[in-house]
């Protein structure tokens, strides 16, 4: 088969099963020569990568062709992201992860569930008389960066600041790569978004709060604390990690069960459905493409040598449609057992965020189910991010009566 | 005197995060496939073991406590 060199080919980010689904079956542990590095798409090598320590997910460095002067410009960014626990190896990474474990708890999560009804409420409730809206920009974009703000305990007033700063940086993380100034823009969004984190995590040293940053503030493990520093970088994790992943999760989730009209109906006649119906979501057209890793030796996959220190690029997605793993892998089943999608991760890694994201997108989607009668797409034609690591749509129109 | 519980982690849940062997090294290990197996239920302090079941992200552990 003629291998695609660019991973951002428009047809394969626009409609990627078919060419991924050859390349496991023709080089499932590729060399991307382009991309320079190991594309894999087969679960069971994805799923043993992600549990080796053999690989490091310390992989935040400038670009080897980023000139000098950008390098030293850049370096408060990299210092914020390089305590990033999904950046970071053990011991550090456990030490971190831990830690915010004790703030970051299901409790903490559960007691938002009032707050995502009425926010999701307050959304439709605006749209409804239009009978249009764009899913991503009108619905699915809010919800995650205003549940955050809640939680971390920031002022109401002060959140068109974070989603403008968010924005900024995710351009930088998920390195939508052709746009111009994008590093420029993540540095002063980040810069300001740790001048505006330094005052509130101060105020609460001093006048603690009931929310997740005075948590983190207070939180203690073995006689452990996180410093000023890692509070900040983590609340900027929490922040961009589950910002878009959500959005994505929400808008790529509404529009798999709206082009499966029959898995939509099943899911508004058995409510129930709706736990297996979000892990197969996630697991069809979830909101994590890829994860990123480097070897740290020398290390033998079937019959390909991965050399210290070159990339691996762990497709999730494809793996999530491996049919050695998962029967009618293309097909849209809400009631599908034993999901085990690698959507959210595993290992040491596995996304902390999990159980906010699963109960923000159920409750979005069961708001949408229930309040937008006869709700359809409004086009076919739908355009993707091109983005090697997010799966997002460009636009989601749909209307309503 | 050991404890009085059982303790189960179920293998089809487990992400092999590896919390639990955190909160109870003596308590949990992982197995060759990257999932959590318990050892020995006297391993750790069961309030310890407590802490790791209520750590577990997928909440893939159960204690049982004998009457
Ligand atoms: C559907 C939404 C989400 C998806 C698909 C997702 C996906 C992921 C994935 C794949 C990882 C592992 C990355 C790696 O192994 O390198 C991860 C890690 C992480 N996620 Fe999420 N995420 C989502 C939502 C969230 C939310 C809502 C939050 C928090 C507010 C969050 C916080 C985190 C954090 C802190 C980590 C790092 C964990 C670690 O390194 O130990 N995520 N996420
Ligand atoms: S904490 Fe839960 S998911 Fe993590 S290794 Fe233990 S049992 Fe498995």
């Amino acid at each position: 088969m003629p291998l695609i060199e660019d991973l951002l080919d428009k047809e394969v980010v626009n409609n990627p099963y078919p060419y991924f689904h050859q390349l496991r079956k023709e080089d499932p542990i590729y060399w991307n020569e382009r991309w320079n590095g190991w594309v894999f798409t087969r679960y069971h090598d994805i799923s043993k990568i992600l549990i080796d320590n053999r690989f490091t997910a310390e992989r935040i460095r400038p670009s080897k062709n980023m000139p000098e002067q950008m390098v030293l410009d850049m370096a408060s960014t990299y210092e914020i992201l390089s305590k990033w626990m999904v950046f970071n190896d053990p011991p550090n990474h456990t030490r971190i992860r831990m830690l915010v474990n004790k703030a970051f708890t299901p409790k903490a999560v559960e007691e938002m569930r009032p707050f995502m009804h009425e926010i999701t409420d307050y959304l439709l409730h605006h749209v409804q008389s239009k009978g249009k809206m764009d899913v991503i920009s009108d619905y699915a974009f809010l919800l995650p960066i205003l549940v955050i703000s809640k939680m971390l305990g920031l002022p109401d007033e002060d959140r068109d600041l974070l989603k403008q700063w968010s924005d900024d940086l995710l351009l930088l993380v998920f390195g939508a790569v052709k746009e111009t100034n994008r590093h420029e823009r993540a540095k002063n969004g980040l810069q300001q978004m740790v001048y505006y984190l330094e005052d509130v995590i101060q105020a609460r040293h001093k006048n603690p709060q009931n929310d997740l940053i005075t948590a983190l503030v207070t939180a203690k493990e073995k006689g452990d604390v996180l410093s000023m520093g890692e509070v900040i970088s983590t609340c900027t994790l929490l922040i961009f990690g589950g910002h878009e992943t959500t959005t994505n999760l929400i808008a790529n989730g509404l529009y798999s069960l709206l082009k499966n009209p029959a898995q939509l109906e099943k899911l508004r006649a058995n409510p129930s459905l709706i736990h297996s119906a979000i892990e197969e979501l996630i697991r069809y057209e979830g909101p994590s493409k890829a994860i990123m890793r480097i070897a740290k030796e020398d290390v033998e996959i079937a019959d390909k040598e991965i050399k210290k220190g070159q990339r691996v690029l762990l497709m999730q997605n494809i793996a999530n449609r491996d049919p050695e793993v998962f029967e009618y892998p293309d097909k849209l089943d809400i009631t599908r057992q034993s999901n085990h999608h690698l959507g959210f991760g595993k290992g040491i890694h596995y996304c902390l965020g999990a159980p906010l994201a699963r109960l923000e997108s159920t409750i979005a989607i069961n708001q949408v189910l229930k309040h937008l009668k006869n709700i359809q797409l409004e086009r076919t034609d739908l355009e993707w991010q091109p983005n090697i690591i997010s799966r997002a749509l460009k636009q989601l129109p749909v209307i309503f009566d | 005197m050991g404890n009085r519980i059982r303790v189960y982690v179920d293998k089809n849940k487990c992400i092999g995060s590896t919390t639990c062997i955190y909160y109870a090294a003596q308590t949990f290990t992982l197995d060759s496939e990257g999932k959590s197996t318990v050892v020995n239920v006297d391993g750790n302090d069961s309030n310890k073991i407590q802490e790791a079941a209520d750590s577990c992200p997928i909440n893939a552990i159960t204690i049982v406590k004998d009457e």
